[in-house]
C-alpha cells in the first residue's frame, strides 16, 4: 500500500508493540466503518453476508487480541449505572 | 450503482476529492439541499470487500477531513441511482446538518486497554467452564476490573473531548475500547495524556489510534435520542 492512511500513523511508542498497534488498527477500522457511521435506510447497501466474511476473515487475523469482542459488548456508561 | 463515502456541507475542493475510492473509480460530487454526497460510480456493482477496500473507503472519507466537517457513511452504502442519492440527502437533512455541526472542527480518536499479558491481570477467565458457578464469577470479576479501568481512563480523557462513546469488552484481553471527539487543537494534548495513562497504569496498555473520521459520532448520541 503506497499511501499510508492518517489513521494508521501512531504516536511514537517504540518499536516494542508494533504487531499489537497494527492488529488494535484494524480493529478499530472495522469497527468504525462496519458499525459507525451514517446509515442508509432499507437494505440498499452491499450485500450483508459479503460484508460479514469480511469481518469475520479479518477478525480472525487480529484474533489474538479481539477473542470474542464483536457480539458481547454494552456502554460503559450503561454498565456504571446498572452496577 | 453509486458508492457514497461520506457527507460535506457545500461541495468539498477539489483537492480534497481528488483521488479514487473503491476499485480505483474517480470521486465525484452529487449536491442537494446544500448537502454534498462524496460518491464513486459502479454501474456492475461491486465484488465482495476485503481489506483493501475498507482502506479504501477510510482513504477518501481522510481526505474530504481536511476541507472541513465530514459526516462518513458506514461502509457498504451503495445506492441505485443519483436521484436516491439526492433523495437521501434531501429527505434526512435536519439530521445531516444537525451531524456536520456535531462533529465540526474535531477529529475521532480510538482509544483501546489491553491488560498486559506479563502477569498484570490477576485472573484470566478461566479455561474450566465445567464449572458453570466458578466460570460466571470469574466474568463477573473480570468485568468489574473493567469497568474501573474504564473509568480511570475515562475521567482524565472525556475532560480533553467534546464527546465520548464507550464499550467494555468481555475478552480475554481487550478489556474496553473508548471513543473521543477531540477538537483538533486538542489532538496532541490527548495524545500525550494517553501516554500517560500508558505510563501510570501497569496492568493495562493503553493505546490510542486516529485520527479517524467520526465515525462513532454519526448518529446522535444514545442518550440524547
Amino acid at each position: 500500500m503506497s499511501e499510508q492512511p492518517a489513521s494508521a500513523r501512531y504516536p511514537a511508542q517504540g518499536g516494542r508493540r508494533a504487531r499489537l498497534d497494527r492488529d488494535v488498527t484494524l480493529i478499530e477500522l472495522l469497527d468504525r466503518l462496519l458499525q459507525g457511521g451514517v446509515v442508509i435506510q432499507g437494505d440498499i447497501t452491499l450485500a450483508a453476508a459479503d460484508i460479514d466474511l469480511v469481518d469475520v476473515s479479518l477478525r480472525l487475523v487480529v484474533g489474538a487480541v479481539d477473542s470474542v469482542g464483536r457480539d458481547l459488548r454494552g456502554p460503559v456508561r450503561a454498565a456504571v449505572e446498572a452496577g | 450503482m453509486i458508492y457514497v463515502y461520506a457527507v460535506t456541507e457545500g461541495v468539498p475542493s477539489p483537492a480534497a476529492r481528488d483521488g479514487v475510492g473503491l476499485a480505483a473509480q474517480e470521486l465525484r460530487v452529487v449536491a442537494a439541499s446544500g448537502l454534498a454526497a462524496v460518491v464513486s460510480d459502479h454501474p456492475g456493482g461491486l465484488t465482495s470487500p476485503s481489506e483493501t477496500e475498507l482502506w479504501a473507503h477510510e482513504r477518501a472519507v481522510e481526505r474530504l477531513m481536511a476541507d472541513g466537517a465530514v459526516l462518513p457513511m458506514r461502509f457498504g452504502s451503495l445506492l441505485p441511482d443519483e436521484d436516491a442519492v439526492r433523495a437521501l440527502l434531501n429527505t434526512r437533512r435536519a439530521e445531516l446538518t444537525t451531524g456536520l455541526a456535531r462533529v465540526a472542527g474535531a477529529i475521532e480518536l480510538g482509544v483501546r486497554a489491553v491488560w498486559r499479558s506479563d502477569g498484570g491481570e490477576p485472573e484470566q477467565a478461566p479455561e474450566d467452564r465445567t464449572s458453570g458457578s466458578g466460570y460466571l464469577q470469574a466474568l463477573v470479576g473480570q468485568r468489574r476490573r473493567a469497568r474501573a479501568l474504564a473509568e480511570r481512563i475515562d475521567t482524565p480523557l472525556a475532560r480533553l473531548a467534546r464527546d465520548s462513546r464507550h464499550r467494555l469488552l468481555l475478552t480475554a484481553n481487550l478489556p474496553l475500547s473508548g471513543a473521543y471527539l477531540v477538537d483538533r487543537e486538542r489532538l496532541d494534548a490527548f495524545r500525550t495524556e494517553v501516554v500517560a495513562l500508558d505510563e501510570q497504569i501497569s496492568q493495562a496498555e493503553i493505546m490510542c489510534t486516529g485520527p479517524w473520521p467520526p465515525y462513532s459520532f454519526a448518529a446522535a448520541s444514545p442518550e440524547a435520542a
